[in-house]
């Protein structure tokens, strides 16, 4: 321990899962600072109907990249990677993760995929984030580029999910039984098993692409045999749980910060924990409602649909129990929680549109329209990127020692969720009247409802810009933070702000649940008595 | 209470059971609308549900002083039961309504009028029974259930028509097929909604839908009025049928491609350097064979077209006019 080597060496060789989880959090945000930018520009070009500013090739590059950069490095590595990463050991009561140098790994698949990614951005991919068939591998299309991104995070992607599913199971402290464990832990759990038992299967997807595109064989060439759909299936079987990737630990986080704020345990445990593994389950079996037009049997069409639109069930479980959390609760509004009511509320009209999407008949005329893009942005937008800075405020302290800017915090809160709210809300309405989504030209009669869109999206990102900001200058400036800043109860917040190296001093041997508010005695307290 | 919830869930089921849809209903597009209108109602039920307490409870349990803490409340399991069931009869409401509004778009009715189209980069193909052929326009009459049998030359497609609230994929080597009730008659735009290529959004087309007179009077003219058409008015409508400028503009202005005002006779460099003069010769090859000479400062995003000797001919003698 005393042999650390310090400076840039410490972090460019380091495998200290708290490192390595900050290493993904700052190229992570990297790329949400990427995908703003290019939000900027498509905006702007949508200003006007006939004449992009960024013209038509650009524009398709733009929403390529915007998509890879916020869902492929923002979303999925900010929660596996940084939130999984820097939390887990901590929660469990390890001094690091199972396999220390695989994490760190991990990281470098990662980053090397983003090198790969900025590349495809400058050479001008613009096959989508999804890539399809036969588009994807005619000529004149940089096949390889998109092929590559994908397996180095499905590589990073796969190792992290073999590592944190081995350290939940085997690294928790003495006493953490699985009914003791955070419910982000839970999440994250969910979401490594669906990484695991997906990302291989897309692994399989894009090497059939870069086969087929340069070695001729027919997977998806049509000219040779091949069926183009067989890629939409590979894809979308982990596409679609991706989303729960991101959506299960951020469910998480929203009842760390939730239970925290409001000073009482979470409201119905076991049946938060239920929903969360039901979606784990149930999530494997949606994939085909991103086929619903693609000429898919019928019988599969319907069998699928029950599946999406029963995801709703364990969701509303999650939704109601955290309103029986703030019941009777003593309700303090920090800049976390902020971000964790206006999820509360925002995410449920992400979660009725997704049912909308989910019923079969309801989607043949609103899928592939803009009505898409509003409501995936509601989801992964407004409420998860939302939430995700959220969880990064709530954590501030523990990780960088310091406090965030409170005014500030909750000033680019409320700049953000105004901007959001109607940015998005326009192409809900587009979406009905039938326009489709990525297009960079419409219909002259959209352009009010697109201006009206744009400009409500600038004040949007002037408020993301801002809650970074408030992040990278706090993290240098800020007050010095106490271990516990907020009275929360959770094993993390019982060690020193920032931990020690390799966390814990000795071993802590765990003697109640993680949210037992409401005790006399502090359960943190009695968790540190061994 | 428990009362009260129980016979608002029996209420729910009852309402799922008879508001099954009528028979004879055989519009999808108007019962898209119902489904989305009932869809609508429950979905802002749902959101208020959520949000007034929410709000309320914010409200009221804001934390009062220093130290204080929640009450000790692990949870109440009627109330799970509760917001399980619930939401679990809602979702089987909407997925029987949407389950027999899918059954519908599927039921082609007998008799319908049949269209095969066939999607290209950047365009639509229409064949029609009585032997002709449109491009980017569908002409249907009026009052029909129009059958439409897609598929496409290319890469993937999506024919779809928001006016009739339907959509399906244009897939190469296979033939998918979608239906509609063609109502009054009106003119409607038609999008490709799976991305495609560069000029995806420049892939749309129009249903016309016709007096049934007017459309018999056309369908028999149409063969003739395209026969009799100078060289140049064909290419004209081939290039714009095609979707040509959606990326080479004709008003000299700066697209995906180069423009074509001004193009047929000049001097242009090529991507290696080499002058070329963009004679008839040099147009046709760059249509068969985009990337063979291309032109300096353009990606070789453009598709290769095959068409007939006769088309392109047509073509080029319509660029030789745009100066």
């Amino acid at each position: 321990m005393k042999n650390e080597p310090s400076g840039l060496k410490a972090w460019l060789f380091t495998t200290d899962h708290k490192k390595i989880g900050i290493m993904y959090l700052g190229t992570a945000m990297v790329f949400l600072v990427v995908g703003l930018l290019l939000a900027i520009l498509m905006r702007t070009s949508l200003l006007s109907p006939e004449n992009p500013i960024l013209g038509p090739k650009l524009y398709n590059v733009a929403f390529t990249i915007h998509g890879a950069a916020l869902i492929l490095f923002w979303m999925i590595p900010v929660l596996t990677g940084f939130f999984a990463n820097y939390l887990i050991p901590l929660m469990i009561g390890a001094r690091d993760v199972a396999f220390p140098r695989l994490n760190a790994l991990s990281y470098w698949f990662y980053a090397g995929a983003g090198i790969v990614a900025v590349l495809a951005l400058l050479l001008g991919l613009d096959v989508g984030w999804y890539g399809y068939p036969p588009y994807s591998i005619s000529e004149g299309v940089n096949t390889s580029l998109y092929v590559f991104v994908v397996l180095l995070l499905g590589l990073s992607g796969t190792a992290g999910a073999v590592n944190f599913i081995t350290t939940i199971i085997t690294l928790r402290a003495p006493g953490m039984t699985w009914m003791r464990l955070n419910l982000f832990v839970w999440g994250a759990l969910g979401a490594f098993i669906i990484q695991l038992i997906g990302l291989p299967l897309l692994g399989a997807a894009v090497i059939f692409l870069f086969l087929d595109k340069y070695l001729g064989t027919s997977f998806y060439n049509v000219a040779t045999g091949g069926n183009p759909v067989l890629y939409q299936h590979l894809f979308w079987f982990y596409g679609h749980p991706a989303v729960y990737v991101v959506a299960l630990p951020i469910f998480g986080i929203v009842s760390e910060i939730i239970t925290t704020f409001a000073k009482k345990r979470v409201f119905g445990y076991v049946s938060m924990v239920i929903a969360l593994m039901a979606i784990t389950v149930i999530g494997f079996e949606t994939w085909i409602h991103h086929l619903y037009t693609s000429g898919v049997v019928d019988w599969a069409r319907i069998a699928f649909m029950w599946a999406t639109i029963l995801i709703a069930v364990p969701t509303g479980i999650k939704i109601f129990n955290w309103l029986g959390t703030l019941h009777k609760g003593s309700i303090e509004f920090r800049t976390p929680m902020l971000c964790a009511l206006g999820f509360i509320s925002l995410f449920t009209i992400g979660g009725v549109t997704g049912v909308a999407n989910g019923l079969l008949g309801f989607d043949i005329h609103v899928h592939d329209t803009q009505w898409i893009t509003a409501h995936f942005h509601y989801v992964l937008s407004l409420s998860m990127t939302m939430l995700a800075l959220g969880g990064i405020y709530y954590w501030f302290p523990k990780v960088t020692g310091r406090m965030y800017n409170e005014k500030l915090g909750k000033t680019a809160f409320w700049i953000t969720i105004a901007g959001s709210m109607f940015a998005f809300f326009p192409q809900f309405i587009m979406g009905i009247e039938g326009l489709p989504r990525r297009y960079w030209s419409y219909p002259p009669e959209y352009q009010p409802m697109m201006i009206f869109s744009s400009i409500a999206s600038y004040i949007a990102i002037a408020g993301f810009f801002l809650m970074v900001y408030n992040l990278v200058y706090s993290a240098i400036k800020g007050e010095k933070a106490p271990a516990n800043p907020w009275d929360a109860k959770s094993l993390e917040w019982t060690i020193s702000s920032p931990p020690p190296a390799y966390n814990f001093a000795k071993i802590p041997v765990v003697t109640a649940g993680p949210y037992e508010f409401g005790k006399k005695e502090s359960a943190a307290a009695s968790k540190r008595t061994t | 209470m428990k009362k009260i919830v129980l016979s608002l869930m029996v209420a729910l089921l009852m309402f799922c059971v008879t508001f099954v849809p009528d028979a004879s209903a055989v519009d999808p597009a108007k019962s898209w609308d119902r489904h989305f209108n009932l869809w609508l109602i429950i979905s802002v039920g749902i959101w208020l549900t959520v949000t007034i307490p929410l709000i309320y409870l914010v409200i009221k349990y804001k934390k009062k002083r220093e130290g204080e803490e929640g009450a000790d409340i692990h949870g109440n399991p009627f109330l799970e039961v509760v917001w399980t069931a619930v939401p679990l009869v809602i979702v089987i409401l909407l997925g029987t309504q949407s389950w027999a509004l899918y059954r519908e778009y599927r039921a082609v009715p007998q008799g319908a009028y049949e269209v095969k189209i066939e999607g290209f980069q950047f365009g639509y193909e229409m064949a029609y029974p009585e032997g002709i052929k449109t491009t980017n326009e569908l002409r249907v009459p009026e009052g029909t259930p129009v059958k439409v049998i897609l598929t496409s030359r290319d890469v993937i497609h999506t024919f779809s028509i928001p006016k009739f609230r339907v959509k399906e994929d244009m897939i190469p080597g296979r033939t998918t097929y979608m239906w509609f009730q063609s109502g009054e008659t009106g003119e409607y735009i038609a999008y490709c909604s799976e991305y495609c290529g560069t000029a995806h959004s420049m892939m749309r087309g129009k249903v016309i839908v016709m007096k049934k007179d007017d459309f018999k009077a056309w369908a028999t003219q149409h063969k003739e009025a395209v026969a009799s058409m100078s060289l140049e008015a064909r290419g004209e409508k081939l290039v714009k049928d095609l979707g040509c400028i959606g990326c080479h503009s004709i008003t000299g202005e700066k697209g995906a491609g180069a423009s074509f005002k001004g193009l047929h006779g000049s001097e242009i460099i090529l991507v290696d350097g080499r002058k070329v003069k963009a004679d008839d010769a040099y147009i046709k090859e760059s249509i068969v064979d985009p990337k063979a000479k291309l032109v300096k400062g353009y990606a070789p995003t453009m598709p290769p077209y095959t068409l007939p000797e006769a088309d392109l001919n047509a073509m080029a003698a319509y660029l030789k006019t745009v100066k």
